[in-house]
């Protein structure tokens, strides 16, 4: 245990321990930073739920509503109909954010085929007003997505990871770029 | 030694000058500042003095009562045609609604793109949803829009955005008693200067009280020739300072009206009108942010600092 005592050992081991210490804070600094930017997209800008992802089961809830609207005047194997339950099952099957948006995209255009489809002429009055605000509803939700922050933070978060030292220690403690919405 | 005292504080007020409208942030170059009366902005000048009047006493009473602010804009175009972008930009730069309950809505007409967007507040998504504005706007405000008469579609959707809210709020059964025109005023108060940014509200400061320092020294050397008139000077001072401040804000604030109309009175801040207005006065009030005002007057009008997600709905 003398070497213990030699002082350039002594000071190799500093050097150790505040390396580590560093690259293990950065790295508890850096996660915590991405999941604030994730809890954006699942919890909202302000964690008031107000937040993509709500946005998202919010769509896919109101298209439902449209195709029950839509099954009373065509019929369930119309390719609009099967197109939009298609798209409805791939957005609440989608895991990660690139999916959710491609699922996305999808039903929004699934919707507005849908929503051509039917003919407002051959409508009750009252599916006719659950036709066009059914649709108003689907098309400011995507709006407000549009609006949403998250991609600006998460783009914000990324170039951190690019940055230096940032991008010193990610090499080393792996920490992997957020993915952006769109 | 005097004269290089003066020529050192003039050198720093005339830095000042420079610096002082730099700091300021730009606010959207194609968002225009309010209307003295908030709740309606004509820009477009389709709508009759009865409406606008109108439309402001039943904002005043739904506001007293609930915060909640639903304001009318008319203009001739929009940047880009993109009426739900420029509506969310105007919508939250312009803070409708109160700030808590984020209950406000905007309706916009474009007379130029002949189109309409109507925007609620992030507070009333859900229970004034997009779909059901839509149906208003359809069936209050498409058929006289679609003839040209614009006051009246205004005035009969208004008049049903109007129940929607009382509705949400049970207005009707007087069931909120506590007046909440102070707490939307004070608390989320929008005063044109609102949108600054804290760090332009530093700098400024900063400037005031170096300008404080500076000025009373300048024109407090009189004291020595003519006895005590110290606080005459500071008047006097605080007079040129809220003209100086005045007018570098009136300025920045016409540098960011563009195509709107381009009738926009330039109002500025502080002491530019008033005798012994600015920070210098003993007058409470002056200056930034509209100070207090009492019950019994209602002073301007301004929004309460509510936000929006975006979306509404239009003409379908």
């Amino acid at each position: 245990m003398k070497i213990l005592q030699k002082q350039p050992v002594a000071l190799l081991i500093m050097v150790v321990v505040i390396v580590l210490s560093c690259l293990l804070g950065c790295r508890r600094s850096l996660l915590a930073l991405r999941q604030d930017v994730e809890d954006c997209f699942y919890n909202g800008e302000e964690g008031d739920g107000f937040s993509i992802q709500a946005d998202l089961e919010y769509v896919g809830g109101t298209a439902s509503n449209l195709k029950t609207v839509a099954l009373r005047y065509i019929s369930a194997d119309d390719p609009a109909v099967v197109r939009l339950t298609e798209a409805r099952n791939a957005l609440t099957a989608a895991k990660d954010i690139p999916g959710k948006y491609a699922a996305a995209t999808e039903l929004s255009d699934a919707v507005q085929v849908l929503y051509d489809s039917l003919d407002p002429s051959k409508m009750t009055s009252t599916d006719k007003n659950y036709r066009a605000s059914l649709y108003d509803d689907i098309s400011s939700a995507m709006q407000r997505i549009s609006h949403n922050e998250y991609n600006d933070r998460a783009r914000e978060f990324n170039a951190i990871l690019d940055g230096f030292p940032a991008n010193l220690i990610v090499r080393i403690v792996h920490i992997d770029p957020i993915q952006l919405y769109g | 030694m005097k004269l290089t005292k003066l020529t050192a504080s003039a050198a720093i007020l005339v830095l000042c000058a420079v610096i002082l409208p730099l700091c300021l942030p730009v606010s959207a170059a194609d968002i225009p500042e309010p209307e003295s009366e908030f709740y309606v902005a004509d820009w477009a000048d389709c709508l009759s003095a009865d409406t606008e009047t109108y439309i402001i006493e039943r904002n005043d009473t739904l506001c007293d009562a609930t915060g909640a602010q639903i304001v009318v804009v008319t203009t001739d175009f929009v940047q880009n045609g993109d009426l739900e972008q420029y509506a969310y930009n105007l919508f939250n730069e312009w803070g409708i609604g109160s700030k808590t309950a984020n209950n406000g809505i905007l309706l916009l007409l474009s007379l130029g793109d002949d189109d309409y967007w109507c925007m609620q507040g992030k507070g009333l998504e859900k229970t004034l949803t997009s779909g059901t504005i839509g149906n208003l706007l359809a069936e209050y405000l498409e058929p006289d829009f679609a003839k040209q008469d614009y006051d009246s579609g205004v005035r009969k959707v208004f008049d049903a955005l109007w129940d929607q809210v009382a509705a949400i709020y049970d207005y009707e059964s007087a069931a909120v008693t506590t007046s909440r025109y102070e707490e939307t005023y004070q608390a989320g108060s929008h005063a044109p200067s609102g949108s600054r940014s804290s760090s332009s509200g530093f700098t400024v400061l900063l400037v005031i009280f170096l300008a404080l320092w500076l000025l009373p020294k300048i024109l407090g050397r009189r004291r020595s020739y003519a006895g005590d008139n110290g606080g005459e000077n500071s008047g006097c001072g605080g007079f040129l300072l809220g003209l100086f401040l005045g007018n570098q804000l009136n300025n920045h604030r016409r540098n960011t009206q563009w195509h709107m109309g381009g009738h926009h009175p330039g109002g500025g801040f502080g002491g530019g009108s008033r005798p012994g207005g600015g920070f210098g006065s003993s007058r409470p009030g002056g200056g930034f942010g509209g100070g207090s005002y009492g019950g019994g007057s209602r002073g301007p009008r301004s929004g309460g600092g509510g936000s929006s997600r975006g979306g509404g709905a239009g003409r379908r």
